[in-house]
């Protein structure tokens, strides 16, 4: 749950969030984007309410229709922005079009759930995990698409648990906690983001580690 | 949306043949199985009873999709309307239920089941789904035979 969090994010600019799991990454996004009801507050793109016409989402879990082709599915969400080039991003993505999807290993799903959300052509973008089952190659493009999208004008706000992924595109990172922005990392303090992570108590969660593995208590 | 439709139907005809060919056996049973539910179903508005046993089956068909089905996110996330491409799918579900019942002069039941399947879109999807797809995350934690060997070290 998500309760007394504020968050600016400006066009132009790359937003990460990270946190521990169930700090509310996906529930601040998904709010974002509609699908999570708000109690109170506001949720504002450029002065309006965000929905679909205005924002991209891509969640963690993607649905593929069985039997269709990547090249189909694209042209679901392709209907929307007929200019949009699916074989020049799926070549950059290294990504097979024409086979089903069933076919596909999970990061070519995550490669064409991707390529879909970034068909659309939307003013802001929700990213909630895209790193999740990509290679390294493609993270690094993730990360140069996503700069790109932001210095073309877009708002763009990612979450991950990889936090090399975050620290390679964002200009800002926010750390959440128990629902709220528990402190907002710029470029310079991305070093200190691991250490907040952590908690702290980097070195007793260490020698715990060890003493686990070695079978004795900590 | 039309597009959305077309792809749609595609991929379910890919599906059937795809199950036509590696299991033909089964494809032809389901068939037979299938007509002959036709013919059953031709006689059944001739009581009371029976049209009514056949309206409930109609509108069976659309609640188990609607209760199963996972593409309700993906839609919205494409910019598709949801609950419309929903209430198109159920009209073609009951349609062969509501035209048997309206050919055998139960216009009313028929009307009844299009209507009902229609206002189906209006209540959660996928939520049958959803608990089912909990529970079998839950039972994949449990214990496995599992096979594991390693090659020196500890």
């Amino acid at each position: 749950m998500i309760a007394g969090l504020d968050l600016v994010v400006p066009a132009g600019e790359v937003h990460g969030v990270v946190g521990p799991n169930g700090a509310g990454k996906t529930t601040l996004l998904e709010a974002i984007y509609g699908f999570v009801p708000t109690r109170r507050g506001t949720i504002t793109l450029r002065g309006v309410r965000p929905d679909a016409r205005s924002t991209a989402y891509l969640p963690t879990e993607n649905y593929f229709y069985p039997r269709m082709t990547g090249r189909e599915y694209l042209r679901i969400f392709r209907a929307r922005a007929p200019a949009f080039d699916a074989d020049a991003w799926a070549e950059l993505f290294d990504l097979p079009l024409d086979r089903f999807v069933d076919e596909y290993s999970a990061g070519m799903k995550k490669k064409l759930a991707l390529i879909a959300t970034l068909s659309l052509d939307r003013a802001a973008i929700l990213l909630d995990e895209p790193s999740n089952n990509l290679d390294v190659e493609s993270n690094l493009l993730l990360a140069q698409v996503v700069r790109q999208l932001a210095e073309a004008g877009r708002i763009v706000l990612v979450t991950s648990h990889i936090l090399e992924a975050l620290t390679s595109a964002c200009d800002r990172i926010h750390l959440l906690r128990g629902g709220r922005v528990a402190r907002t990392f710029g470029r310079g303090e991305f070093g200190e983001l691991e250490r907040a992570l952590v908690g702290g108590d980097g070195a007793v969660k260490h020698a715990k580690v060890r003493a686990l593995l070695r079978g004795g208590a900590a | 949306m039309l597009e959305l439709l077309r792809l749609r139907a595609l991929a379910v005809v890919r599906t059937v043949a795809a199950l036509g060919r590696s299991e033909p056996a089964w494809a032809v049973g389901f068939l037979a199985l299938l007509g002959l539910g036709a013919v059953y179903a031709w006689g059944l508005p001739h009581s009371s009873s029976g049209a009514v046993r056949l309206a409930v089956a109609g509108l069976a068909a659309p609640v188990l999709v609607h209760a199963f089905r996972r593409d309700g996110r993906l839609l919205r996330l494409s910019g598709h309307p949801a609950r419309l491409v929903f209430a198109l799918d159920y009209a073609v579900l009951v349609a062969p239920f509501a035209g048997v019942l309206a050919v055998q002069g139960r216009g009313e039941a028929a009307a009844l089941v299009l209507a009902a399947s229609l206002a189906l879109p209006l209540m959660p999807a996928g939520r049958a789904g959803a608990v089912l797809l909990r529970g079998r995350r839950r039972r994949a934690l449990g214990p496995r035979v599992c096979t594991f060997r390693t090659a020196g070290g500890r």
